[in-house]
């Protein structure tokens, strides 16, 4: 099934292909008729440039800065490119959280799983257990409409394990915290930490990936606490941003015999898993982003075409460059810190990941 | 508005200071690093109570002494604690909360009495039937806890509020203390004393923290004492394990002529302390002319001086000019047609710039035109008092939701008439300001009415007896 480009989009994971190389192979996949996806090709004559042409590098790119694409209006299948037909896998359609407004939705068959295969290179290099066709992986996240389920079903097959899933639906939570429901978003994570703590009482599961507010809850209720303390030797956190203490707090104290492993990102930009660390690392969590096919800059909140220097803030901003899914350059809302890269990785590497702040402080009543 | 912080405020957990690797940095009202403040996220508030109920750690251990908390408010007031002289805590303490030194200053003394003071208090609050224990033969009343673990979500306004809790100790509670943000040393330093008194580790914990941290303790806890605004009253007031400390709305009713003795009570109700305390008065309600009334007051409190909080002359809060400016932005959005005769006639207007990138909020004193004025439901962290008429017709509606009420003139009926209003917490009588406090008068209640109760124990006629009671049954002894 290999063609011209399987050199850049099917390069072995631990192999880095050239960027303008892959950009070009991008544009020519996504923008000719016979191969591209009904949206990018329906777009091209509109665009005022020729992708296939004007975009040799991936500074050529920046011309797509004037091409607006609301993702979360397209109907989905005019993503699938043409030339996937008779390729391997099955395409599925997969919804953000909607934190910013309606879910954005990306297709995707095999493109994340190389990701994924990625993210499983570091957890070997990091002693991440493995399930040897025995023990059962835990997922505490967002199934249904997300890519999660199917990055940890990919993750768990890699490693080894039977992946087991407690659905939680982040656009509830939001919903709840939004109207200033708190006791019924408690509520929630009662109800889910009652399904936890049921496949933890019959099951063989030893590793678990959620987010941080999800470990925070556990350790908040004993009962859920004390039964995956006991079984849990690997924990991959992400979907939300984690601070350093709780990290040290986690991983020293309340779960000592794991390994934990973060993994930063979202259904845009994919998944950038947590590099191992290394003797000086400013931040005890650097995160690598799957360079090329995801590329990450870090730019000014504002002028967001002004890339901050290393150990600086400012926000993310995506480039997707797969077989089966491109999109350009795109400011996201987090806002993290900008690493260098270690040991020559070629793409860069962030820290400290928040959403972007928001201001505004009204006086408040009283002598407290 | 650089340079390194000269002070560190550690967390402390189950009595170990302990580091995080999260601080924030705490800077004065003027902008100069203050201190490194230890973060202590939500998680640490879960490990820390788990940690607590895990060790168990009180078995027979009888709560602290009187002596040994009279020792620790003699080190709170004398001692070099964490590396800070009294001296080094009062500065600390006035520039990053913005508040006359002199107040830090009277509240070393103040908190060495009230720890002095314990054992007469507890005493005081014990309901009288428990005080004889019980013995074979009989079925009596014990005074025992509700809990064994009390958080408190403490707030930055005053020192004085810590007085508050030194009495859980007593009552044999583990506490844990969530610190306001800008006075984290208070806190701090009457641990460091009780430590060094000698309490018994495990009940002392200081989580530096946000507002996720004190949701996490209060979930955490068995009861949680939380100060707060409106804000904390609708988060937590209907979880009955939180004992609310919401606004004050301290007032005064005042009756008859003005005399000079009428305006310094009334003027020492609302500015002591810079007028930061829930027991300063936010309104007045006179049967005379508010207006003359008003004038008269904002004559004296006028003379308020302006000055940086470490300055001994300073008797003003102070902000950073750009809060300062949103608190007064605030108070003209809420004059609802009320005069301001003090701040906003002031030639310099009612914000004392202070040069140095803070300001100080000048009185305000704010005459309405009818008693049910919303301003009189409105307080202020600085002297701001709403002047309000007020008439016999309807003595006592204007007057409910009151932590302290001075009742000003020459009638007793009218003070006998408010003490009978539940919601009047405090009623003084006579010239005694707001803020007026006996060695065993409650606050807002006694603080025991809610940390204890009475349960029955009864032991059968010529049953053998345990030595004493497990100390974890929170049997407050004789």
């Amino acid at each position: 099934m290999s063609d011209d480009f399987a050199a850049v989009f099917e390069a072995p994971v631990d192999t880095t292909p050239d960027l303008d190389e892959l950009v070009v192979a991008t544009m020519t996949w996504h923008f000719s008729p016979a191969t591209g996806s009904p949206y990018w090709v329906g777009r091209a004559p509109g665009l005022g440039f020729d992708p296939l042409t004007d975009v040799r590098t991936y500074d050529d790119l920046r011309l797509f800065d004037a091409v607006p694409v609301d993702w979360s209006s397209i109907p989905a299948q005019t993503l699938i490119p043409r030339g996937c037909a008779g390729r391997p896998g099955r395409f599925g359609v997969y919804e953000s959280g909607g934190a910013t407004g309606a879910p954005k939705r990306i297709v995707d068959a095999t493109s994340r799983r190389r990701n994924i295969e990625f993210q499983n290179l570091h957890l070997d290099e990091q002693g991440f257990p493995t399930g040897d066709g025995q023990a059962g992986w835990l997922h505490i996240g967002p199934t249904g409409p997300h890519i999660m389920a199917k990055n940890i079903g990919n993750l768990s097959e890699l490693r080894g394990f039977t992946p087991f899933f407690v659905d939680l639906d982040p656009r509830w939570v939001r919903r709840c915290i939004a109207n200033g429901r708190e006791d019924e978003s408690k509520l929630y994570v009662d109800h889910i930490l009652d399904q936890v703590k049921d496949v933890l009482l019959s099951q063989d599961i030893r590793a678990v990936s959620t987010t941080p507010r999800v470990l925070e809850s556990i350790v908040a209720r004993h009962d859920v606490y004390k039964v995956l303390g006991d079984k849990v030797r690997g924990v991959i956190w992400g979907g939300t941003s984690m601070d350093a203490e709780t990290l040290r707090l986690l991983e020293q104290e309340a779960f000592p015999e794991a390994t934990f492993a973060g993994a930063y990102g979202n259904t845009m930009m994919g998944m950038a898993p947590q590099r191992t660390r290394r003797e000086g690392d400013a931040s005890p969590c650097v995160f690598r982003p799957f360079f090329p096919y995801t590329v990450m800059e870090v730019v000014d909140p504002v002028e967001t075409d002004r890339p901050v220097g290393v150990d600086e803030r400012g926000r993310v901003k995506i480039t997707s460059l797969t077989r089966e899914f491109f999109m350009p350059p795109t400011a996201e809302r987090d806002m993290v810190t900008r690493r260098a890269p270690a040991a020559g990785y070629p793409g860069i590497e962030v820290s400290d990941v928040r959403p972007a702040e928001v201001a505004a402080k009204a006086v408040i009543e009283g002598v407290y | 508005m650089s340079g390194e912080a000269p002070y560190k405020v550690s967390v402390i957990r189950a009595g170990r200071v302990a580091s995080s690797a999260e601080t924030t940095p705490l800077r004065g009202v003027d902008g100069t690093p203050i201190a490194e403040v230890d973060t202590a996220p939500p998680l640490a508030a879960s490990l820390t109570v788990s940690e607590l109920r895990r060790r168990h750690p009180l078995g027979a251990a009888p709560a602290p002494d009187p002596e040994t908390l009279r020792l620790a408010g003699r080190l709170f007031a004398t001692a070099t604690l964490g590396g800070m002289t009294p001296d080094d805590y009062c500065q600390a303490q006035a520039r990053a909360g913005g508040i006359p030194i002199k107040v830090a200053r009277h509240s070393l003394e103040d908190m060495a009495a009230t720890c002095a003071n314990v054992g007469e208090r507890v005493a005081a609050e014990r309901p009288a039937g428990t005080a004889g224990g019980v013995r074979a033969g009989e079925i009596r009343p014990m005074w025992l806890r509700r809990g064994d673990i009390l958080s408190v979500i403490a707030p930055s306004n005053n020192p004085g509020t810590h007085t508050q809790w030194v009495h859980a100790l007593a009552y044999g509670y583990q506490l844990v203390i969530r610190p306001g943000t800008r006075d984290p040393f208070t806190p701090s330093r009457l641990i460091l004393a009780a430590l060094e008194a000698g309490v018994e580790p495990s009940r002392l914990s200081l989580l530096p923290g946000g507002h996720a941290t004190g949701d996490a303790l209060v979930k955490a806890s068995d009861l949680s004492l939380v100060f707060g605004g409106d804000a904390a009253v609708k988060r937590y007031g209907s979880d009955r394990r939180v004992i609310l400390r919401g606004p004050g709305r301290s007032k005064i009713l005042h009756t008859g002529e003005i005399t000079e003795r009428v305006v310094d009570s009334i003027c020492d109700s609302v500015a002591y302390d810079a007028g930061l305390r829930c027991t300063n008065a936010s309104a007045v309600f006179t049967d005379g002319d508010p207006a003359e009334l008003g004038e008269a007051i904002a004559r004296r409190l006028g003379a308020m001086v302006a000055a940086p909080p470490q300055s001994p002359d300073a008797e003003l809060p102070v902000l950073p000019v750009e809060q300062a400016r949103a608190m007064r932005a605030h108070l003209e959005s809420r004059l609802a047609g009320a005069v301001d005769l003090a701040g906003a006639r002031h030639p310099e207007g009612p914000l004392a710039d202070l040069g140095d990138g803070s300001a100080a909020l000048r009185p305000a004193v704010l005459v309405c035109d009818r008693a049910d004025h919303p301003g009189g439901r409105v307080e202020l962290p600085f002297p701001c008092v709403w002047v309000l008429p007020w008439s016999r017709g309807n003595p006592i509606e204007p007057l409910r939701d009151t932590l302290a009420l001075s009742v000003l003139g020459d009638d007793p009926g009218l003070a006998a008439l408010a003490l009978r209003e539940p919601s009047i917490r405090k009623v003084v009588y006579g010239g005694l300001p707001t803020h007026a406090a006996g060695p065993t008068s409650p606050h807002d209640g006694y603080l025991s009415q809610d940390l204890m109760e009475v349960r029955a124990y009864g032991i059968a006629a010529g049953a053998q007896t345990a030595e004493r009671l497990p100390a974890h049954a929170g049997a407050v002894t004789a």
